[in-house]
């Protein structure tokens, strides 16, 4: 075990096996919870028919896209159209790498882990894109268009408001700053971080496609955005990747700003972390179940009209708050 | 490039980017930014309302043409009333605007007593007044919790909206369930007066139903706070005065462009005359205007249902017993016109009678609402992004069974 | 030309109600109901301003319809407005003369345009040829709306002036009648079918449409 434990290969490899299927048994599980919580947002009762209280509903919807043909329509470009999910699925969990769960679970402790994250974050907006490009349809490719906009647009303001605890903590190493958390406080503790952190939230769901940002997906205008022409696997992916998405960016706000695995009563610091990840997945899921959606101008006109001067607001009163501290 | 745009050919007469909604454009002599693309918004879009089709034509997001088609819900009913009995054709008509089916049977029954000469009992025309101001706040949250869709998107804040809006609703149709024993296509006007009478314990759950919406009313109101709502809604859309008469706009679309026109007060049928029917007009004009127009209406018909349910006269129900005989109505040659305040604004009846088949309309013509407000989309999505389109045609509300018919 | 409105004059409040033909009322588990007297009593007390809008709309109906009589009188010469027959017949070629001077009027609301097909029949005056006739309706805004209705005549491939260029709220209305009718509009600006596919031949609501089409797939 040990041996295990000090080989970084060995050790990213199997904490990789482990991470990657405990994450997509929790996204099957993460689906279920956020079709329940909408069904009582919405007064009535989610899923109930499969398993006790609907909890193998998951299984079922998985099995049942398992089952149906995986049609790839007549003129799209084949190769990026089977492309496509397996690469969202594949950024959307990369991510996950860097998370520290408790002070030894982690798969990598990347000096940059900060940078690591927030890199592949950003990637998710081009698999998305080449959905978009091969599907020769006019929805998914408008769709793919605005997903490009609005993940580099947002990009900005989200590393900007991640540069805030970077700043306070010295590191780029995600433990380094749950690490120095668990020294000095929280990080959402302070006003700036507590900004910070509210900030980086807000990028964070349209980085993630989540209402009221999900302007790319759109339903009611795009149909389904760069996801029209998918169905049963190549669909079911897609929506995997965005809850793995949602799920793995709620840890990245629990590291950054809620203190990480840093906790009290004596708990494992591992449940402090996936409380804490579990809290925000549901302001996410409120706040999705909730709120109507943007225009795209609005949602650009909100980017580079308010959030980036406020993050550069901040990032400043980071830095001086660090060069008074000495 | 995978994708087909359409290339347009650039000839330096048109100004560009002065929006004047022409929807007669000639995309020849506009001058586009870059290729303009053609983007077919339905027949099958979640947001269409049914099946309705128009073709965008987008420079970059922006319209710059819209040409909306229809007819994909063309059943021939007015070629079919042409073929039934006078008694037979209610339950037809039920399916026209399929959101307040009480308004189509009350308005082609209502042209048929015009015809014949049959005068309506009090009670019946009491109970159609009563009947249609429920159906109207049935109408209205059904429009409000699909606007919200058209928003929010179908997986999101929308939809709690909608199923919101949804619950209301369902109250009102369980009313009517104990009533006409349907929920829906009731068929409970015949010609000469009502079908189902009121049961003795049926005010109290009207009164019941209509609390409960009233209470929950309050936080559809607080959407005008919220701002991303506003912010979609307010400017979005903007039909003057002017233009909506032009357009034959009417119904809640008209009074949200500032026309203060409402045939329940202006030109009262049923017992309107015996009420004082507040009419909600607001000026603005946009999405906002229309809402906000819709859920005054909603409390109106509640404050009228209220005063209805408590005060139903005596008397008889129906001036001819509703017999199911081919025979049994009769009517001269003639030609009448009938319009009544659905929820969607002037729903008429042109109805012909010929001397040689009494016992037929000769010709049916209904002039649905809908049809306008289809008809409105051209002039009033050029300019817009996609995204405000989805939000005007949400809140035009046209229904597709009656455009179509 | 027509009323909207029956009177106010509902029928008077009998003490007893009368027999009901339909047998439905009196019947058990029917709720009786108030006197007529007191329903309306009841509705006057909550609804203080319906007579005064009653008023209002009486008087200003009054105004128009006087307006609208001597409109059709002096410059149509029409003097009997045919109430009970869908209106006055006016000559195809004052057809938009008649709606610009209405909307100048004041009747700015269109409200609809019905056409119908009159197949040739012989009687016992006279043979009648095939006609078209398109009636037109069109409403003023505002208390005391009066709509106002003619018709025209047109023989068989004789084209009617359109009035979408007066309003444009006659366009797709008209494009209807001509889908489904056949009438013809002149000087409309896209005179399309409407409800039926492009390429569909004849036109539905004439009295002489085989419901059995001769195209393929409908068949």
């Amino acid at each position: 075990m040990t041996f295990v434990l000090s080989n970084p290969w060995l050790h990213g490899l199997v904490f990789g096996a482990v991470l990657v299927s405990v994450l997509m048994a929790l996204v099957a599980f993460i689906t279920w919870f956020e079709r329940k919580l909408a069904g009582r947002i919405q007064s009535r009762l989610g899923p109930t028919m499969v398993g006790p209280f609907g909890l193998l509903q998951p299984i079922a919807d998985a099995v049942k896209a398992m089952q149906k043909d995986f049609i790839v329509p007549k003129d799209a470009d084949r190769f990026l159209f089977w492309l496509a999910p397996p690469l969202t699925i594949a950024f959307a969990l990369a991510t996950a790498a860097v998370i520290p769960f408790s002070k030894d679970v982690l798969a990598a402790n990347l000096d940059v882990g900060v940078l690591y994250a927030l890199a592949f974050s950003g990637l998710l907006a081009f698999p998305t894109w080449v959905a978009g490009w091969a599907s020769n349809n006019k929805y998914a490719l408008l769709g793919g268009m605005r997903m490009v906009a609005q993940g580099i647009s947002y990009e900005i303001p989200m590393v900007m408001a991640a540069l805030v605890p970077v700043t306070l903590a010295g590191t780029l190493s995600m433990q380094g700053i749950v690490e120095y958390q668990v020294a000095s406080g929280w990080i959402i503790a302070t006003p700036v971080g507590a900004a910070a952190g509210l900030l980086f939230l807000t990028t964070a769901l349209a980085e993630g496609n989540r209402i009221p940002f999900d302007i790319p997906e759109a339903e009611s205008e795009l149909v389904a955005g760069p996801t029209t022409e998918y169905n049963a696997i190549g669909w079911s992916i897609f929506a995997a990747s965005e809850y793995a998405h949602s799920v793995i960016t709620a840890a990245i706000v629990s590291a950054l700003f809620l203190g990480g695995w840093d906790g009290w009563w004596n708990l494992p610091p591992l449940l402090w972390m996936v409380a804490k990840t579990g809290f925000v997945f549901l302001i996410v899921t409120w706040v999705r179940w909730s709120l109507l959606r943007f225009r795209s101008d609005q949602l650009m006109a909100l980017c580079w009209k308010y959030l980036v001067p406020g993050a550069l607001l901040l990032v400043l009163i980071a830095g001086i708050q660090v060069s008074v501290r000495g | 490039m995978a994708v087909a745009v359409e290339a347009v050919a650039t000839a330096p007469v048109v100004p560009t980017k002065a929006f004047v909604p022409d929807p007669y454009l000639d995309l020849d002599t506009y001058e586009a930014d870059a290729d303009l693309m053609t983007l077919s918004l339905g027949p099958q879009h979640p947001s269409t309302h049914g099946v309705f089709r128009v073709v965008l034509y987008l420079d970059g997001e922006i319209i710059v043409k819209a040409v909306p088609h229809c007819g994909y819900l063309h059943r021939g009913v007015e070629k079919l009333c042409e073929k039934l009995a006078y008694s037979n054709i209610t339950p037809v008509l039920d399916k026209n605007d399929y959101v307040a089916p009480m308004l189509n049977e009350q308005a082609a029954n209502m042209a048929f007593e015009k015809l014949m000469g049959i005068e309506v009992p009090l009670r019946a025309k009491y109970l159609r007044t009563l009947l249609a101001e429920l159906q109207r706040i049935a109408s209205h949250l059904l429009w409000l919790g699909t606007f919200a869709m058209d928003l929010g998107g179908a997986l999101g804040g929308g939809t709690s909206v909608f199923m919101y809006c949804f619950r209301e609703r369902e109250l009102i149709l369980d009313v009517f369930e104990e009533l006409t024993g349907c929920r829906f296509h009731y068929n409970t006007h015949h010609v000469g007066g009502n079908r189902h009478d009121i049961p003795p314990g049926w005010p109290k759950l009207v009164h019941e139903a209509l609390d409960t919406i009233e209470s929950r009313l309050e936080a559809y109101l607080v959407m005008l706070e919220h701002p991303i709502f506003v912010d979609r809604t307010k400017g979005v859309g903007t039909i003057d005065a002017q233009l909506a008469l032009e357009l034959g706009l009417s119904g809640p679309l008209l009074r949200a462009s500032g026309v203060d026109h409402d045939l329940r007060r202006d030109a009262p049928y049923g017992v309107y005359d015996l009420l004082d029917v507040q009419v909600a007009v607001d000026g603005g004009g946009d999405c906002l205007a229309r809402y906000k127009v819709r859920l005054a209406e909603i409390r109106e018909s509640i404050r009228l249902s209220r005063l209805l349910i408590d005060n139903v006269p005596q008397g008889p129900l129906s001036a001819t017993k509703p017999l199911n005989m081919v025979t049994q109505f009769k009517a001269a040659a003639g030609q009448v016109y009938v319009g009544i305040e659905s929820p969607r604004g002037e729903l008429g009846t042109w109805l012909i009678a010929s001397k040689d088949k009494p016992t037929n309309p000769y010709r049916f013509k209904i002039r649905p609402p809908s049809l306008h407000a289809a008809a409105a989309v051209p002039y009033v999505f050029p300019g817009h992004t996609l995204s405000d389109a989805v939000a005007i045609l949400g809140s035009l509300d046209p229904i597709m069974g009656e455009v179509d018919r | 030309m027509s009323e909207t409105t029956t009177p106010a004059a509902a029928p008077a409040a009998a003490p007893t109600p009368a027999p009901d033909p339909s047998g439905l009322t009196g019947a058990a588990g029917v709720l009786p109901g108030k006197p007529v007297d007191e329903m309306k009593a009841a509705l006057a007390a909550a609804n203080p301003h319906a007579a005064e809008h009653v008023q209002a709309n009486t008087a200003k109906r009054a105004e128009r319809q006087a307006q609208v009589t001597a409109l059709f009188q002096e410059r149509f010469g029409v003097g009997d407005l045919e109430v009970a027959n869908g209106g006055p017949l006016i000559p195809a070629a004052r057809h938009a003369e008649l709606a610009r001077a209405l909307k100048d009027t004041g009747f700015t609301f269109y409200v609809t345009v019905a056409a119908s097909h009159w197949p040739a029949q012989k009687t016992k005056t006279g043979d009648e040829p095939e006609s078209f006739e398109v009636a037109t309706v069109l409403r003023s805004v505002g208390p005391g709306s009066l709509q106002v209705s003619w018709r025209v005549k047109l023989a068989p491939g004789e084209e009617l002036d359109s009035l979408a260029p007066l309003f444009a709220g006659a366009d797709w209305q008209e494009r209807e009648q001509f889908d489904l009718v056949g009438v013809r509009f002149l000087g409309h600006p896209d005179l399309r079918r409407l409800m039926m596919p492009d390429e569909w031949e004849g036109h539905p609501l004439r009295r002489d449409y085989a419901i059995d089409t001769r195209c393929e797939p409908w068949r």
